[in-house]
């Protein structure tokens, strides 16, 4: 950074200045409001996709809870056009080409180096840096190629019908499977892409990753650990939502599983995953706690003073 | 609310100029140049009967030709038929043709893939070249597949088309289509499938020559822009 370079600080008593901010939305919304809907109409309604409105809606009140925080931080502005225009360009360059040949994923994924290159530009270095995890968890709203999908949800199907099988016929039920259809009693599941769990991975993790984010757990052992151990605590939940179903359907008969409890097995499914994470979570914080507890007392003081102010 | 800092007007408004170029440039270099402008309704030109085939009504229901299980949405192609034919032998063979234009997200979806999800394991998957492409003798590469399942087992035999390619390896599909994409033109694709259901290992290697014999024979009888879907 430049000692010369022009530095002041976000001031709050300096008033709006809203015409440029007006301009570069526009300019923002000709490239990406075509994208967004096209993905509202496209593939986001599909069950596969259907996290994508949560990410972005997430990601969205990230930018602005964090872009509040960044106000109030007081941190120097520095614009880095050195850094930010290449980074900028590059992302549109990125857009033309996703968007031309309609290779979605990178459509999708310029809106962070676009994002980037313009705090970059009007902010500088340590604006960007504060704004590290809005650019980090955009990633979630990147839709993924059907060809990954295709090739992460047919193993987690299969594993998902072959786990669900097992604990069945291990509680004694009649149950049987051949791929990803499960046959229990006189009727046959067929486990759905939306069973498999893909989406309900990216959005566990991605909630955890944010809870971890806004709680500012202080260990990054715990941190890390509560990240990868989203990923069984996803599969168990999926597990129990195709028992839960085949359940239902044994023992209410077909209609049952076809009706608001298949919903309700979608609940159950992130209650389990609730009740896991946060299990986890305290099983986590016991081990790591002895070492971290002055830490964490300092920490909720800090808060319960915050709190006062 | 966020109070907002000031920003610099010129820098805003380079910025929105720059995002404007780039919508209009990708609308710009969108392909539009479709391989196959008015293709032929394969519904109407496959001939019901030809040689010693003729279409019969079955009782099976086919493999499906998608992957996902929301057909409306992930339906990858324009056209698709699926039939069952007969000879006078009695032997039964079932077909099978999709076809579309070919963007990155929308692509032939490869039969192994689909057969897996419906619950059959795939026991061999063997390269071979037909030769199908009638007057140049180039060969057209394709696959022999045997597909188990509890429910029975199926011989399969199919080549997959995008554009001038005759390829497995779907990155290379994908490279291809882009570097037409880049030329401004969508490439069209097709997948011509034959299978017969089998008892064993021993029976498929029966089927598949009786396959493959089935689709040359198909081919060479359509008319020639139906042919032009089928191979190129």
């Amino acid at each position: 950074m430049r000692l010369d370079a022009p530095v002041s600080r976000f001031d709050p008593s300096s008033g709006p200045v809203v015409l440029p901010w007006l301009i570069l939305f526009a300019g923002l919304c000709a490239v990406y409001v075509p994208s967004f809907v096209g993905l509202f109409n496209g593939i986001w309604s599909t069950d596969r996709q259907a996290h994508g409105p949560i990410m972005l809606g997430v990601a969205l009140w990230l930018l602005y809870f964090k872009a509040r925080s960044l106000a109030h931080a007081g941190i120097r502005i520095a614009p880095a056009h050195a850094a930010g225009w290449p980074v900028l360009i590059c992302g549109l360059l990125f857009y033309v080409l996703g968007r031309s040949q309609s290779f979605i994923f990178f459509e999708v994924a310029s809106l962070i180096p676009v994002l980037l290159g313009v705090v970059l530009i009007f902010f500088g270095r340590d604006a960007a840096k504060r704004l590290w995890f809005v650019f980090f968890f955009l990633l979630f709203v990147i839709p993924l190629p059907g060809s990954v999908v295709d090739a992460m949800t047919q193993p987690m199907k299969i594993l998902v019908s072959y786990l669900a099988e097992h604990v069945l016929y291990w509680l004694g039920y009649p149950v049987a499977r051949a791929g990803v259809v499960i046959s229990i009693g006189p009727y046959q599941l067929l486990v759905a892409d939306a069973c498999a769990g893909l989406n309900s991975l990216f959005t566990l993790e991605a909630l955890g990753l944010l809870y971890m984010n806004v709680v500012r757990h202080e260990s990054v052992f715990r941190n890390a650990a509560l990240a990868l151990l989203i990923i069984p605590i996803s599969l168990a939940s999926n597990v129990t939502r195709v028992m839960v179903l085949s359940l239902i359907t044994y023992h209410l008969g077909d209609a049952a599983g076809r009706s608001f409890l298949h919903g309700f097995s979608g609940m159950a499914l992130f209650l389990t995953a609730l009740l896991l994470i946060m299990g986890t979570d305290s099983l986590l914080r016991k081990f790591t706690g002895a070492r971290s507890k002055n830490a964490a007392m300092r920490r909720l003081q800090g808060k319960s003073v915050g709190h006062e102010t | 609310m966020i109070r907002l800092p000031s920003i610099s007007l010129p820098v805003s408004l380079l910025i929105a100029l720059l995002s404007v170029g780039a919508a209009v440039g990708a609308v710009l270099a969108t392909p539009r140049i479709m391989a196959v402008a008015s293709p032929p309704s394969l519904d109407e030109t496959i001939p019901r009967q030809f040689g010693d085939w003729k279409e019969k009504s079955s009782p099976y229901v086919q493999v499906a030709l998608a992957t996902g299980d929301e057909p409306n949405m992930e339906q990858p192609y324009d056209q698709i038929l699926m039939r069952t034919y007969v000879n006078s032998k009695g032997q039964t063979v079932m077909l099978a043709l999709a076809w579309g234009r070919q963007q990155q997200d929308v692509k032939v979806h490869r039969p192994d893939l689909c057969y897996l999800v419906q619950g059959y394991k795939i026991a061999s998957l063997e390269s071979t070249a037909f030769a199908a492409k009638a007057g140049t003798g180039d060969p057209v590469y394709g696959k022999h597949m045997l597909a188990t399942s509890n429910s029975g087992d199926e011989a399969v035999s199919y080549w997959i088309r995008v554009g001038n390619l005759y390829s497995d390896d779907p990155l290379a599909a994908r490279f291809y289509i882009f570097r037409e994409g880049l030329a401004g033109r969508v490439p069209d694709g097709i997948l011509v499938r034959a299978s017969q259901r089998v008892n064993d290992a021993q029976d498929a290697q029966q089927a598949w020559p009786l396959l493959d014999s089935f689709l040359m024979e198909l081919a060479s009888v359509v008319p020639a822009p139906s042919r032009d879907l089928m191979i190129r």
